[in-house]
């Protein structure tokens, strides 16, 4: 992990090719621009989390880096190449509901691999290794329906996993969990990150888990999204809860909570001025 | 559920019900007297008699088998054939408010156009009966496939799927539990359908057999064939309910 911080902090341009470069997105809905421009660099194993109030473009964001919609203006580059289309090696997190409440844990997890044409055997057995990777084993053959919220979220970790990414767009995963469980969810998710060692572009509104999480936080200001900060967490790895409480930790925690503080307030306000 | 099933078996208390309803029905009757009121004993008397009653068993039969193949048609053209319009947002915003508008039209009104284009037969009959199946079956699919989890598709774009891939792996399993219900539901309709273009044009059928008792005031055996309609309707509708509950059980989107 100690070299994939060297290699973030002196990201200058003769680096590796980052695995996301964005330059001057910006996305519009008819009338409504409501993204951007946006410059966005992730480097390979980074871990970068993205804040903002609700409807800042956040998700946006992430789709068009996705391929799942098309910016109006601005390029998309992944792993060195434009985005065309989905990415084999892009995978992404949804909300919990995104498991197939038909498929068993372990079909499931081997969804992408069936789609990419997989054959059933091998399929099962690399989900089998996934699913006991995110700590699932012994409900290899339950339904979703079966699972609390923090397992189905496992499932959906596990199925992000199966396609052997380099890039993990994770659009706020934890949002439906209980607090505990979202605690518990965010470690696991950095075991397992740390552990195949693939970019992650994470999207939530808890500020506690960006910090832990990331290796950087940028700050999203109200629609048009654009980013008005930028915070490294310098903080040692593996990461802990307990690292929350750390000095540079709470630090962090200040200064983003103050400038989403000041946006927040100002688009609840104008939400309200505009039904 | 565990508390509703306290009581025993799911299926004592209904059984206890229907007792009840025939206790009642044999007392009121004794008491009326009445010659248009039979009691469940002439009932079934008569009933006895009309199963023995060759001519009557051939008007069943009639009867189920054009209900057969008008309910299978149904289902399977409502079913494809909503599914296919479902996927497309304009065409189902386009459809949608005419169909509903067609569906909202008593079917009966617009049974003298069948007798007009496909003539006193097995084929209007049929054809009466499938469109009072295929229309709430269709709506329904086309509801249940506009309504395909937004998160479920998003996912499946960003696997890069293929529409066919689509459609077997994604679409096809979200709206099986619609499909379970549109079939419960419309085999009531198809029933209804037909029962009714037998009476208004039958030769033969269940529905004729009704009309003709009436205009012989033989109300011991309506009595006795409504008894019979029911058991031949209620067989059928606890076994789709089954299916519906298994299959809503696996399949539906239990957030």
């Amino acid at each position: 992990m100690t070299t994939q911080m060297k290699e973030k902090r002196d990201s200058a341009p003769t680096a590796p090719t980052p695995i996301v470069q964005l330059e001057g997105v910006e996305q519009h809905f008819g009338p409504v621009h409501a993204l951007g421009p946006v410059d966005l660099t992730i480097g390979r194993g980074e871990f970068v989390s993205i804040v903002g109030p609700s409807g800042c473009g956040k998700s946006t964001l992430l789709e068009i880096i996705g391929a799942l919609q098309d910016p109006a203006r601005g390029s998309v580059e992944v792993d060195g190449a434009p985005l065309t289309g989905p990415r084999r090696r892009t995978a992404i997190v949804f909300q919990e509901s995104a498991t197939l409440p038909w498929r068993t844990v372990v079909d499931n997890v081997a969804f992408a691999l069936e789609v990419r044409g997989i054959g059933r055997k091998e399929r099962r057995e690399r989900a089998r290794e996934l699913v006991e990777l995110v700590g699932l084993g012994g409900f290899e053959n339950h339904y979703p329906a079966q699972l609390s919220g923090g397992m189905r979220q496992r499932v959906a970790m596990a199925r992000a996993m199966s396609t052997d990414p380099d890039l993990i767009l994770a659009d706020e995963p934890f949002g439906a969990l209980d607090e505990q469980t979202r605690m518990l969810m965010a470690e696991e998710l950095l075991r397992v990150v740390e552990r195949i060692g693939c970019g992650v572009l994470f999207i939530t509104h808890s500020i506690q888990e960006s910090v832990l999480l990331s290796d950087r936080v940028l700050v999203m200001g109200r629609r048009p999204g654009t980013f008005i900060d930028e915070v490294p967490i310098d903080l040692p790895r593996p990461r802990m809860h307990a690292a929350l409480s750390e000095p540079s930790a709470t630090a962090a925690q200040e200064r983003i909570w103050a400038q989403i503080r000041a946006e927040a307030e100002v688009a609840m306000v104008a939400t309200r001025s505009t039904p | 559920m565990s508390a509703r099933r306290a009581g025993g078996p799911a299926w004592i208390p209904p059984l206890v019900l229907a007792a009840a309803i025939v206790a009642v029905w044999t007392v009121t009757a004794a008491l009326a007297d009445s010659a248009v009121y039979p009691g469940p004993g002439q009932a079934l008397e008569s009933l006895r008699a009309d199963i023995g009653d060759t001519r009557f068993m051939g008007s069943v039969a009639d009867t189920a088998r054009v209900l057969l193949l008008s309910y299978a048609a149904a289902i399977g053209v409502g079913a494809i054939t909503g599914m296919l319009l479902g996927l497309s947002a304009f065409w189902s915003r386009a459809a949608l408010p005419v169909v509903y508008a067609l569906n909202s039209v008593p079917k009966i009104v617009l049974y003298p156009i069948f007798l007009l284009f496909l003539g006193i037969g097995d084929l209007s009959r049929g054809s009466f009966a499938f469109v009072s199946g295929v229309l709430p079956m269709f709506l329904i699919m086309v509801e249940a496939t506009a309504g395909v989890s937004r998160l479920h598709l998003k996912m499946s774009a960003s696997l890069g799927m293929s529409r066919w891939s689509l459609l077997r792996r994604i679409v096809v399993p979200s709206v099986l539990p619609s499909l379970a219900s549109g079939m419960r539901l419309c085999f009531g309709l198809t029933l209804i359908g037909l029962l009714l273009a037998e009476m208004f044009s039958g030769s033969s059928g269940l529905g004729y057999e009704l009309l003709r008792n009436l205009s012989l005031a033989r109300v011991e055996n309506i009595i006795g064939q409504v008894i019979l309609i029911g058991v031949l309707a209620l067989v059928p509708t606890l076994a789709l309910q089954q299916l519906e509950l298994r299959i809503r059980n696996r399949y539906e989107v239990t957030a």
